[in-house]
C-alpha cells in the first residue's frame, strides 16, 4: 500500500512537471520563419500566431468561441495563400517561386498560444547563397507586428527581425557548409540510418567465427583475425560506396530511388541470410563490394538532400564520405571487442548469430516489399 | 529448435525491434518536431476573438473619426487586459494618418498614447509638445506630457502645467504624482482625496478608469510616506473598483511582497498571469514561500522573456531586472539591465530595482545616479532611502 502510494506521488510529481504553461502569455504579435536553402530550392517553416490569422482571417467559422483543428485545416488553401502573399523570397538570379500548394499544415505553440505552422518549400532561379527576404505579413492588422526569421544553413543560424519599418533584408552569404558540417551529417546518417546499420550488422555477427567445411562456425583463436576479417569487409564496403557515391553525384549515373531503396533492403536481406544458410562462403568481403555498390546510390540521395552546391561538390563528397566512415568503424569499435569476447558462449552463437540475423532478415525482406511497392507496414 | 533456442530467438528478435523502433524517431528531422498535425478534428486550438468585421469589411479608407474611435477601442481594451496586441493594432487602425505630419489633434493624442506605452518617451514628448504649441488650450495633450515628464523625472513641467488642467480630478492627480516623487506626499494625498472626496457632487461624470487612477495614485503615496495600511486600504479600494486593473494589482502585489505576505499575492494574481509583469511577481511569492513549482513557473517567463527579446523589444528591462537578481541570482545582469531601464524610464520602480541590483552586486559605485536623483528630488519613500543608504 505504502508503496503504491509512493508510485502515485511520483506519477503526480511527474505530471506537474510536464504540466502545460499556466496561461498563455500577453506578448507582443511576431511570426517565426525559418528559411533552409539547399542549393536552389528553399525549405520555409513558418510559424504564425493562431491569434493573428484569426484577427485578419476570421478562423472561427462556427462562431463558438473557439479555433478548432477542423476549422483551421478547413481555412488551409486560404491561409496559405494569405500568408505567403506576405513574403517574398529572392536570389541573385530572380525571384524564388513558393510552393504554396504542397504546403503542408500542422500546429505548434509558442509562450503565447498555439500556432499554426506551415510547412513548403521554395524554388529559385539559382543558389541560394544570398537570399532576399521581403515581409508584409499582418502589417495592415498589427502594425507592431514583426517576422522573426532564422536562416538556417552551415553550423550556425542566422537571426534577424523584420517589421513594419524595415521590411527587407538580403541575408549574405548563406553558409557553405564547412566539411566538418558535412563529415557529421555523414556519421548521422549512418547512425541514424536503419537500413546501413542492419546491412553492417549483418556482415559483423560472424566476423568472429570462421565458416568450416561442413558450412559450421568456429569461433576464431585470436581478435587478428577476426580484426582483419572486419577491415577487408568493411574497406571493400567504403570503396564501393564510395565509387558509386562520386557517380551519382557527379550526375554520370542516374538510378530511380525506388530501386536502389528497394535494393540496398534486399542487400540487408542477402547479408542476413548468409549467416544462417551459406550462401557466399569465404567471399563476404566481395559480397560487401558488390552490395555496397548499391548502398552508394542510396548515400548520394542522402547527400543530395543536404543541399551540396555545385562548385564545392568534390570537398563536400570527401566530407561526407569520411563521415560515414567515422560512423561505420566507432560501431565496429563498439562491437567488435564485445563479439570476440562472447564468442565462445552458447548465446552469442544461437541469440545474435542466429536470431539475430533471422531478425535482420525478417526487416529487410518487410523493407523489400515496401520499397518495391510503395507501402508502409513498419514503423521505421 | 529447443525451447531454449526458440525463448532465446523471441528475445533478441524483440530487443532488435525495439533499438530500431527507439533510434528512428531520434533520427527524424529535429527542427520540426514540435510540430503536431492533430487527429481530432474537433481539438480546440485556440480562443478566437469573434469575426473580425471591423477589420476584414472595411471596404473604403476610414474616416478620420472612424480610426480614431477604432484605435481608442484597441487602447482601451489593451489597457483592461495588459495585452500588447492592442497596441499595435490600434496604430494599424490608424492606417495612413500615422505618418501624417498635418494630422488633427485627436489623432496626435493618440499617436502619443501609443509611444508613451512603447517607452518611446521623446517621440511621445515631440508629438505632444508640438500639438501644444498648435492648441495650447488642448488639456489633454497637457496631462499626458505631464504624466510622461514625470516619469522621466522632470517634474517642473507637471509643477506649472498641472494646475492649469481644467478638470479638478484630473489636475489633483497630476499634480499630486509630481508633489509626492518630489518629498510631498502627505500634501498630495490631502489634495487627491479631496478632489476625490468631491465627487458626486454635482461634479463632471467620471469614468472607471479615472478613479481608479486617482485611488491607486493615493496609495503610492500612504506607501511613500511608510503607512502601508492606509496603502493597502487605497488598492483595496481601487480593485473594488475595478478588479483586474493591471496597474493597481501590481502595485497592490508588490506592497504584498514588501509585507512579507507573498501567500496572499498567489490567489490575487492568479487569474492574470498572462501578463509577464504580474507573473514575475508570482514567481517571487512562490520562491519566497519555498514552492517547488516556482522552477516551473520561472521556467515559462523565462521563455517568455526570451521571446521579447528575440523579436528585439526592451519594454522589460525592469521586470528581467528583478528576475535575473532575485530567481537567477545573476547579480552582474541584474544591474546591467537596470542601467538600461535607468536610460529609459526614472520611476521609483525603477530606482528600486537599480539599488537592489546594485546592492545585490556589491557595486557602490554604480547607483550613484540614483542616489543623486533621490537627494535631488527629496523622495520620501523609506524602502528606496534605506535603500540607498544601504547600498551596498
Amino acid at each position: 500500500m505504502k508503496r503504491t502510494l509512493h508510485v502515485v506521488a511520483l506519477l503526480l510529481a511527474a505530471l506537474a512537471f510536464f504540466a502545460p504553461r499556466l496561461a498563455n502569455a500577453h506578448k507582443a504579435s511576431d511570426s517565426y520563419l525559418t528559411l533552409t536553402p539547399h542549393g536552389e530550392m528553399v525549405e520555409v517553416r513558418w510559424d504564425i500566431a493562431l491569434r493573428d490569422m484569426d484577427a485578419a482571417l476570421g478562423l472561427d467559422e462556427s462562431r463558438d468561441g473557439h479555433i478548432t483543428w477542423g476549422e483551421l485545416q478547413a481555412a488551409r488553401a486560404m491561409l496559405t495563400e494569405w500568408a505567403f502573399a506576405g513574403l517574398a523570397l529572392s536570389v541573385d538570379a530572380g525571384a524564388c517561386k513558393v510552393l504554396s500548394g504542397d504546403a503542408e499544415l500542422g500546429t505548434t505553440s509558442h509562450s503565447d498560444g498555439a500556432y499554426a505552422t506551415l510547412l513548403a518549400r521554395a524554388s529559385c532561379p539559382g543558389d541560394a547563397t544570398r537570399l532576399g527576404v521581403k515581409y508584409t505579413l499582418l502589417f495592415d492588422v498589427d502594425r507592431l507586428h514583426r517576422g522573426v526569421v532564422r536562416v538556417k544553413g552551415g553550423a550556425d543560424d542566422t537571426i534577424f527581425v523584420l517589421q513594419d519599418s524595415a521590411r527587407e533584408h538580403t541575408f549574405e552569404g548563406v553558409a557553405k557548409a564547412s566539411p566538418l558540417h558535412f563529415v557529421r551529417e555523414g556519421t548521422l546518417h549512418i547512425w541514424s540510418g536503419i537500413d546501413h546499420l542492419a546491412f553492417l550488422f549483418a556482415l559483423l555477427f560472424p566476423a568472429v567465427f570462421r565458416r568450416q567445411p561442413d558450412g559450421k562456425w568456429a569461433p576464431v583463436p585470436r581478435l587478428r583475425d577476426a580484426a582483419v576479417d572486419v577491415l577487408r569487409i568493411v574497406s571493400a564496403f567504403t570503396v564501393a560506396h564510395s565509387i558509386t557515391l562520386g557517380l551519382a553525384s557527379f550526375g554520370y549515373v542516374s538510378l530511380p530511388s525506388r530501386l536502389v531503396e528497394a535494393t540496398i533492403a534486399a542487400s540487408v536481406v542477402l547479408a542476413a541470410v548468409n549467416n544462417l544458410r551459406p550462401l557466399f562462403r569465404e567471399q563476404r568481403w566481395g559480397v560487401a563490394f558488390i552490395l555496397g555498390l548499391v548502398h552508394g546510390f542510396g548515400f548520394s540521395s542522402a547527400l543530395a538532400d543536404l543541399g551540396a552546391s555545385r562548385d564545392t561538390l568534390l570537398a563536400t563528397l570527401v566530407s561526407f564520405n569520411v563521415g560515414v566512415e567515422v560512423g561505420q568503424l566507432s560501431l565496429v569499435a563498439l562491437f567488435l571487442p564485445l563479439a570476440f569476447l562472447a564468442r565462445n558462449t552458447q548465446a552469442y552463437r544461437r541469440v545474435v548469430l542466429q536470431a539475430g540475423s533471422a531478425a535482420v532478415a525478417l526487416v529487410g525482406a518487410v523493407w523489400v516489399v515496401e520499397r518495391a511497392v510503395g507501402l508502409k507496414f513498419l514503423p521505421f | 529448435m529447443s525451447r531454449r533456442r526458440i525463448a532465446a530467438f523471441a528475445v533478441f528478435a524483440t530487443l532488435i525491434t525495439t533499438v530500431i523502433v527507439v533510434a528512428k524517431p531520434a533520427a527524424v528531422n529535429a527542427a520540426n518536431v514540435d510540430v503536431r498535425v492533430p487527429t481530432d478534428p474537433n481539438e480546440i486550438l485556440e480562443k478566437s476573438q469573434g469575426q473580425p468585421a471591423r477589420r476584414k469589411g472595411r471596404a473604403a479608407a476610414p474616416t478620420v473619426d472612424e480610426a480614431v474611435s477604432l484605435a481608442q477601442a484597441e487602447i482601451d481594451a489593451g489597457r483592461a487586459s495588459g495585452d500588447p496586441r492592442a497596441l499595435g493594432r490600434a496604430k494599424a487602425a490608424l492606417g495612413a494618418h500615422w505618418d501624417d505630419p498635418a494630422a488633427p489633434a485627436s489623432v496626435v493624442l493618440l499617436r502619443a498614447t501609443i509611444l508613451q506605452s512603447l517607452h518611446e518617451f521623446a517621440r511621445a514628448d515631440a508629438e505632444l509638445t508640438g500639438l501644444l504649441s498648435r492648441s495650447p488650450e488642448n488639456d489633454q495633450a497637457r496631462l499626458t506630457l505631464a504624466t510622461i515628464r514625470t516619469v522621466r523625472a522632470d517634474y517642473k513641467y507637471a509643477e506649472t502645467e498641472c494646475p492649469k488642467l481644467g478638470d479638478a480630478l484630473s489636475a489633483a492627480v497630476c499634480l499630486g504624482n509630481a508633489w509626492s516623487l518630489t518629498g510631498r506626499s502627505a500634501a498630495a494625498e490631502v489634495k487627491v482625496g479631496e478632489a476625490l472626496g468631491t465627487l458626486g457632487q454635482g461634479g463632471a461624470p467620471r469614468t472607471r478608469a479615472e478613479i481608479v487612477w486617482a485611488i491607486s495614485s493615493l496609495g503610492e503615496y500612504a506607501e511613500r510616506q511608510g503607512a502601508r495600511d492606509r496603502a493597502e486600504a487605497y488598492y483595496r479600494k481601487a480593485l473594488q473598483v475595478s478588479p483586474s486593473d493591471p496597474y493597481v494589482l501590481r502595485a497592490y502585489a508588490d506592497l504584498l511582497l514588501d509585507l512579507g505576505r507573498p501567500a496572499e499575492v498567489l490567489p490575487l494574481l492568479a487569474p492574470y498571469t498572462e501578463q509577464d509583469a504580474l507573473l514575475l511577481r508570482v514567481v517571487v511569492a512562490k520562491k519566497r514561500l519555498g514552492q517547488t513549482g516556482a522552477v516551473t513557473v520561472a521556467r515559462d517567463l523565462a521563455e517568455r522573456f526570451a521571446a521579447v527579446r528575440l523579436r528585439g523589444d526592451r519594454a522589460h528591462l525592469r521586470e528581467e531586472s528583478w528576475y535575473e537578481r532575485e530567481i537567477v541570482g545573476d547579480a552582474a545582469r541584474a544591474l546591467t539591465l537596470a542601467q538600461e531601464n535607468w536610460s529609459v524610464q526614472r520611476e521609483p520602480a525603477d530606482a528600486r530595482v537599480f539599488l537592489e541590483a546594485a546592492r545585490a552586486k556589491g557595486d557602490l559605485a554604480a547607483a550613484t545616479p540614483v542616489r543623486a536623483l533621490l537627494a535631488e528630488t527629496h523622495l520620501e519613500d523609506p524602502t528606496l532611502l534605506a535603500l540607498a543608504r544601504s547600498t551596498p
